[in-house]
């Protein structure tokens, strides 16, 4: 019989007056990778912490490598043997990989380092495991995919009986995550333990043993290999992609708004693509090569090498990228909350803030402030009139992010992976508001290295490997791709 | 990997991270030499380069405790206040008549306590160290002001002639025992910092705490630590300065919080913190120290040796920024990629 690492029993946890986890209960044996699919953020966070640390709980037991370690009546506050991977980099950047996996560790005795011994020890862990990496590599010069591995390294080193594996596919690329995918299955067998929290149900079929299905802090249904299918999963989402698809796709404009003439860069190699007014181009990155350097160009933090990148039909040098806004492009950044928004700002402020810095800045006088409201209320409630912004549910700040870019209207919004960290409800709204810029006639470029949600409101598909663009796909080709899963690429190119 | 490994001794020097920085200074401290002694016949007379040591010495042991609290992310204010505590205390017990190891011992106590005391502040209680650190260098220059109601030392005199060889006079060697004891405790400390793992936690720390706190790193000791070996630095200089005086000045040690820093920045410890070789506060000190005695040679006026010292570690952090913010992002993995079009295909 196998051991059971993790046992929680009727788990409720309450934070701040809000029940986090509410009547939860799982159990993950020794050596199974239990998937976890998040219909909404709701007891996540708890659940990663109680795993973590035995902090207190108000209701239920939790056991954990068979002993009670944490009940209702008396919760030590002790750490469990178990480690966190998400897209949040736990390394640290300046010190090297050995130093990352052995040193920086509980439990680490020796006082003195000798290098050589450590990359030694690591040679033999990343040989045995098939990984490619030097103990003496800076932790700032990996890769996203060598990151979570090394991560993956330092858990199995410090002997963490559970691995949490939190939305990785935020972090690394479609290949990558197939890569990962086979570490996890390489220390599964090992004997390690795994928590696989995602929130695509169809990333987690391709890992795991069984699921569990959470919704607002509480475990819905656990499906075991055989039950694993689209229809067992739709009962349990409130809102479903087909729900938010628009229902029709206007015809696009002729003239391109963004084109990339031949450009190359230290990793880009003769990129050339035009994306015509009112398109959305969803930009996927198959080895997360392309995209920072794209994303680089577009915020004058890079310089073209050769070619050349125009807006409008106007050459879009570094000097004019830099001033993105009053040259018609705007970014909406990952987790644009905590980027875009300033919580000093009451929402009106907010809402206007970029209009006020385009190429003709508009005065935000009580007139127009009057008239912004009367047209945005409807569309984002009475939250419009809030002054405090840490009143907002995250709905209504996400919200917030896209409306003011939809009042700046610029020619072009720039997408970073606009889905990373939303629940289901909160995806089916950013699809909502990007169809809302398509509305207004702005082009907008998704930038992503995980298409899964993103195929719902893009007109085409363009693929970007080994710094090149790898195929061109419009959106009549996308319910073949899509019946492909998140890593459509192989049977792309078998296909071919 | 294999490759890697096999790479020759300067590639693996250069592989180290803040080398290269360590190496341009060094190369622009030996272009200084070379200018000044073209200047001044006299620059590398053999008095001039054991004054010039000497004079360097105490430059870069405060260096020494200012780069280790700048690598962790934070600042030390009050180092140059720490020695002018130093210098004070340790005078006034002696001309009170306390045997002088029991007056080295108690200024060491108190120096320490300063440290321990910043540490809480910034790491326990976190008060931003610029805060802190100023607050604790007010004070510390309050109790050498009030340690001797506001005078100056008489002379420490004879019984404590060993205590002045011992920290400035002497030799050993044919080299001064200033250099002496800069030279033992870079080698400490540099040993601490490269080879331990409290080395590695305070790289860790000043790389990222958050990181640091969830990888089992105390990252509220390794501040107090840090802070206690600033101080630490900071009473050897104030000894060193008691040593030269032969008596306590309470305005000795002024200054120094600025020369300290310098020293650090423009040898390369990055003011961001989590980088940073201590070997480059040698060269960065050795500047400091070759500007002052080659400016003095040539004639320069005090304000212009100020302004060409102030430009320099302006131009020394610009480099840092610079450095860090053009650095690659990720490494392209090329090999991945490979796998990965393998499979593909």
């Amino acid at each position: 019989m196998k051991n059971e690492i993790l046992r929680m029993e009727h788990v409720t946890t309450i934070r701040n007056e809000m029940t986090m986890l509410d009547n939860f209960s799982i159990h993950i044996f020794e050596g199974e990778i239990m998937g976890l699919v998040c219909i909404n953020e709701n007891g996540k966070e708890s659940l990663i912490e109680l795993i973590s640390r035995n902090v207190p709980i108000h209701y239920g037991r939790v056991y954990f490598n068979e002993s009670l370690v944490n009940n209702y009546q008396h919760s030590t506050m002790t750490m469990n043997k178990a480690a966190v991977i998400e897209q949040k980099s736990r390394l640290i950047e300046d010190l090297t990989v050995a130093d990352n996996v052995f040193v920086l560790r509980r439990g680490f005795r020796k006082y003195w380092i000798h290098p050589r011994v450590l990359n030694d020890q690591l040679r033999r862990f990343t040989a045995k495991a098939g990984i490619s990496l030097g103990g003496g590599e800076l932790a700032a010069d990996l890769s996203a995919f060598d990151r979570c591995a090394v991560e993956l390294l330092r858990a199995v080193v410090m002997g963490a009986r559970l691995i949490v594996i939190r939305d990785i596919s935020n972090a690394v690329s479609a290949v990558d995550l197939a890569r990962f995918h086979d570490l996890l299955r390489y220390y599964c067998k090992k004997g390690f333990s795994f928590l696989y929290i995602c929130n695509h149900h169809e990333e987690a079929f391709r890992i795991c043993t069984r699921i569990s299905i959470m919704r607002d802090g509480k475990i819905l249904k656990v499906f075991d290999k055989p039950d694993f299918s689209e229809n067992s999963m739709a009962p349990y989402y409130a809102r479903s992609y087909a729900d938010v698809t628009p229902k029709e796709f206007p015809p696009l404009g002729k003239d391109p708004v963004l084109s990339f003439r031949a450009v190359s860069t230290a990793n880009l190699n003769n990129v050339d693509f035009s994306i015509p007014r009112g398109q959305c181009t969803v930009l996927f990155d198959t080895d997360s090569t392309s995209l920072p350097d794209i994303e680089g160009l577009m915020k004058g933090d890079l310089r073209v090498r050769t070619g050349e990148i125009q807006v409008c039909g106007k050459p879009f040098p570094q000097a004019k990228a830099r001033r993105g806004i009053a040259n018609g492009v705007v970014f909406i950044e990952e987790n644009p909350v905590q980027s875009m928004i300033f919580p000093q700002l009451t929402y009106l402020k907010n809402l206007c803030f970029l209009i006020g810095e385009k190429k003709d800045p508009v005065p935000l006088s009580r007139r127009i402030l009057k008239s912004v409201v009367q047209e945005y209320e409807p569309l984002v409630g009475p939250d419009i009139h809030e002054t405090n912004l840490s009143n907002l549910r995250l709905r209504s700040l996400y919200n917030l992010v896209y409306c003011r870019v939809h009042l700046c209207n610029p020619a072009l919004a720039f997408c970073v992976n606009p889905f990373a960290g939303a629940d289901m409800d909160l995806r089916c709204r950013v699809i909502e508001l990007i169809d809302l810029l398509k509305k207004r006639g702005i082009t907008v470029v998704i930038a992503s290295v995980n298409i899964a949600d993103s195929l719902v409101i893009a007109d085409r598909l363009i693929l970007l490997e080994k710094g090149g663009v790898a195929g061109d796909y419009p959106r009549s080709d996308f319910p073949r791709l899509r019946s492909w899963g998140i890593i459509p690429y192989r049977k792309i190119n078998k296909n071919k | 990997m294999e490759k890697r490994e096999k790479q020759n001794p300067w590639k693996r020097l250069m592989a180290i991270r803040g080398m290269g920085q360590v190496i341009t200074v060094a190369i622009g401290l030996l272009l200084l030499c070379i200018v000044f002694s073209m200047l001044s016949s006299s620059f590398y007379s053999e008095r001039n380069v054991g004054n010039l040591l000497r004079q360097i010495a105490p430059i870069l042991i405060i260096g020494i405790g200012q780069a280790y609290v700048l690598i962790t992310g934070n600042i030390d204010l009050s180092i140059g206040s720490v020695v002018g505590m130093s210098c004070m205390i340790s005078a006034t017990l002696m001309t009170n008549g306390v045997p002088t190891p029991a007056a080295l011992l108690i200024t060491l106590v108190v120096c320490l306590f300063v440290g321990v005391l910043n540490g809480v502040l910034v790491a326990k209680w976190k008060v931003p160290p610029f805060i802190a650190t100023l607050g604790t260098m007010t004070v510390a220059r309050g109790v050498a002001q009030i340690v001797n109601n506001n005078y100056n030392t008489n002379a420490i005199g004879d019984k404590a002639q060993w205590f002045r060889d011992l920290f400035y006079y002497g030799n050993f060697l044919g080299l001064y025992n200033t250099i002496w004891i800069a030279l033992v405790l870079f080698l400490v400390f540099n040993f601490l910092l490269g080879k331990t793992r409290t080395g590695r936690h305070i790289y860790a720390v000043g790389s990222n705490k958050e990181a640091a706190k969830l990888s089992g790193v105390n990252t509220d000791a390794t501040t107090i630590i840090v802070y206690v070996v600033s101080s630490l630095c900071a009473c050897v200089v104030g000894l060193i300065t008691c040593a030269i005086a032969g008596m306590g000045t309470m305005d000795s040690g002024n200054m120094y919080e600025m020369y300290a820093v310098a020293a650090a920045a423009i040898g390369g410890i990055s003011t961001f913190g989590g980088e940073g070789l201590l070997v480059g506060t040698v060269v960065g000190a050795s500047i400091w120290g070759v500007l002052q005695n080659g400016l003095q040679f040539v004639g320069a006026p005090v304000a212009i040796r100020n302004i060409v010292i102030g430009i320099i570690v302006i131009v020394s952090v610009l480099l840092d920024v610079i450095i860090r913010s053009n650095r690659p992002r990720k490494k392209l993995k090329t090999e991945s990629a490979a796998v990965a079009g393998d499979k593909v295909h």
